[in-house]
């Protein structure tokens, strides 16, 4: 029984005897995934409204890790990040139509007032198939704009969209406390 | 049972709501009243009463949490504007941020007593206040080693625990909330105990023409603002003497990781004039934009700095810090 009590007590006491422990950071891509809600107009007053999506970013490079003299660790955040975001919803105010949005790019998270991120986006629109390059602003991680012409045979059209994170609809008391 | 993972929350970065359960917003959401006339939100002279505190000498809890009569005042939730990245799978304790810090600490060790996963313990993810309050929590434990039970890893985010500029700041022009020299939140602010325990612990005033800086925690720097309370200034030293050596009652098996930022200007001391501490900083530093690198690293000392994750590059400011994703990859590290 006493070597019994030995061992677990051999066992148990490293850990109570230590203090706490620093834990090592590794390498890694880092990413963001987000539900949004928005509008978007595509050539038409008409707004493209309500719109419900995901916007995915991850890093391109990893983050920047080494070593600090007296210990710790130093971590450089990566600047630059691959966007893809996939949005759906209606048009409610002119022939009610399904629309659906898509977006792939490259941004740059920034320090700048108010702009979180910026960059450029190829987006893709449906119906009509049409195609185009936008520019992407993010302010306070929270507000995505995108602005940018889209073309479907030949022919331009402007494509403005605003989207909100969806949990930001609770914040302002539209939706529930959760 | 696996271990559960808590968030816990920064200054701000929980709602308050009345007791018939009304959202009252929180600091930007006010400031939107205060800038728009009460407009878009209830103006500054509307909240005076509503939003003070009364304390009792000697008291860590509120004798009230609101002044107007038959209010009072509890925290809502957590908000998706500070912690978008925070996944839903996490707990978050909710507390009055304006309180006394021991009062809050106490509430959160009870918290994690309690609350504790059955057959696990707590992943803890903490900002800014919420980070001092753990530290303060864990040294109400009965040991040195008592925290270990109940906790197994922390990521002390942004944790202002030398202090900060900004608090004392907002205790002089009342910016946490509203614009600038709005004196209604002067007033309300100089109610908070919570506030005056996050000044700084560096000798952060610097007098006219020169000489030598002085305390934020003495009484005499203050002179000349009316409503600053000599007791919560005591409460403000107790508070700094508990945060020194602040993983001190963390041992056992608990994998911990102090995250600072060291990107951005941020104020390192506040002018004084004949009336008393000014808004203006003479100086600035590196920092998170509220924590300052140096004089926190300084607070650590040589068995701190093995625990420090110090963030460089396009790291968001201190209020968003954990909106930011090398940020929150950094805590899903630490936590596991």
């Amino acid at each position: 029984m006493r070597a019994l009590l030995l061992a677990a007590w051999l066992l148990v006491a490293p850990a109570l005897a230590l203090g706490a422990h620093p834990v090592e950071i590794q390498e890694a891509h880092v990413q963001r995934l987000l539900l949004v809600s928005g509008v978007s107009w595509d050539g038409r007053w008409a707004p493209d409204f309500p719109t419900l999506g995901l916007v995915y970013q991850v890093s391109v490079t990893t983050t920047g890790v080494r070593g600090e003299a007296g210990g710790g660790q130093q971590i450089a955040a990566p600047s630059l990040f691959l966007h893809a975001s996939a949005v759906g919803g209606g048009n409610l105010f002119a022939d009610p139509h399904a629309v659906a949005f898509g977006a792939l790019g490259l941004v740059s998270r920034e320090q700048w007032p108010a702009v979180t991120t910026a960059g450029f986006v190829l987006v893709g629109a449906i119906p009509q198939d049409r195609l185009g390059p936008a520019l992407r602003l993010e302010l306070w991680d929270v507000v995505g704009l995108q602005a940018g012409v889209l073309f479907h045979a030949g022919r331009p059209t402007a494509f403005l969209s605003l989207d909100l994170l969806y949990g930001l609809l609770r914040d302002v008391g539209l939706l529930p406390a959760g | 049972m696996p271990d559960g993972y808590l968030l816990v929350p920064g200054t701000g970065g929980i709602t308050l709501m009345d007791s018939a359960g009304n959202d009252l917003g929180y600091p930007g959401r006010m400031e939107l009243g205060v800038r728009t006339g009460g407009l878009l939100a209830a103006p500054a002279s509307a909240l005076v009463d509503l939003l003070s505190m009364e304390h009792a000498p000697g008291q860590a809890a509120p004798v009230k949490t609101s002044l107007r009569t038959g209010v009072s005042i509890r925290p809502g939730h957590a908000l998706q504007l500070a912690y978008e990245l925070v996944p839903p799978t996490f707990n978050t304790f909710l507390y009055d941020w304006r309180a006394d810090l021991l009062w809050n600490a106490a509430l959160l060790r009870d918290f994690l007593e309690q609350r504790r996963p059955p057959g696990g313990r707590w992943r803890v993810a903490a900002h800014s206040q919420g980070a001092l309050l753990v530290v303060l929590a864990s040294k109400l434990f009965p040991a040195p080693d008592a925290f270990a039970r109940c906790v197994a890893a922390v990521a002390l985010v942004a944790a202002p625990l030398a202090g900060t500029v900004n608090a004392a700041r907002a205790l002089v022009v009342g910016d946490l909330m509203g614009p600038a020299g709005e004196q209604a939140f002067q007033a309300i602010v100089r109610t908070w105990p919570a506030i005056y325990q996050m000044v700084p612990s560096w000798n952060a005033f610097l007098p006219p023409g020169g000489g030598v800086p002085r305390s934020a925690t003495d009484p005499a720097s203050w002179a000349g603002l009316p409503g600053l309370s000599d007791d919560f200034l005591g409460r403000a030293r107790a508070a700094q003497e508990r945060l020194r050596d602040p993983l001190a009652y963390m041992d056992g098996d608990v994998g911990v990781a102090i995250v600072l930022a060291r990107n951005r200007p941020t104020g390192a001391n506040l002018e004084l004039d004949g009336a008393g501490p000014t808004g203006t900083s003479h100086d600035f530093v590196l920092g998170d934009s509220l924590v300052p690198y140096d004089q926190t690293l300084d607070w650590l000392g040589a068995a701190g700095r093995p625990f420090l994750k110090t963030l460089t590059g396009p790291v968001r400011e201190h209020a968003f810090v954990f909106d930011d994703p090398t940020v929150m990859n950094t805590v899903k590290q630490v936590l596991g």
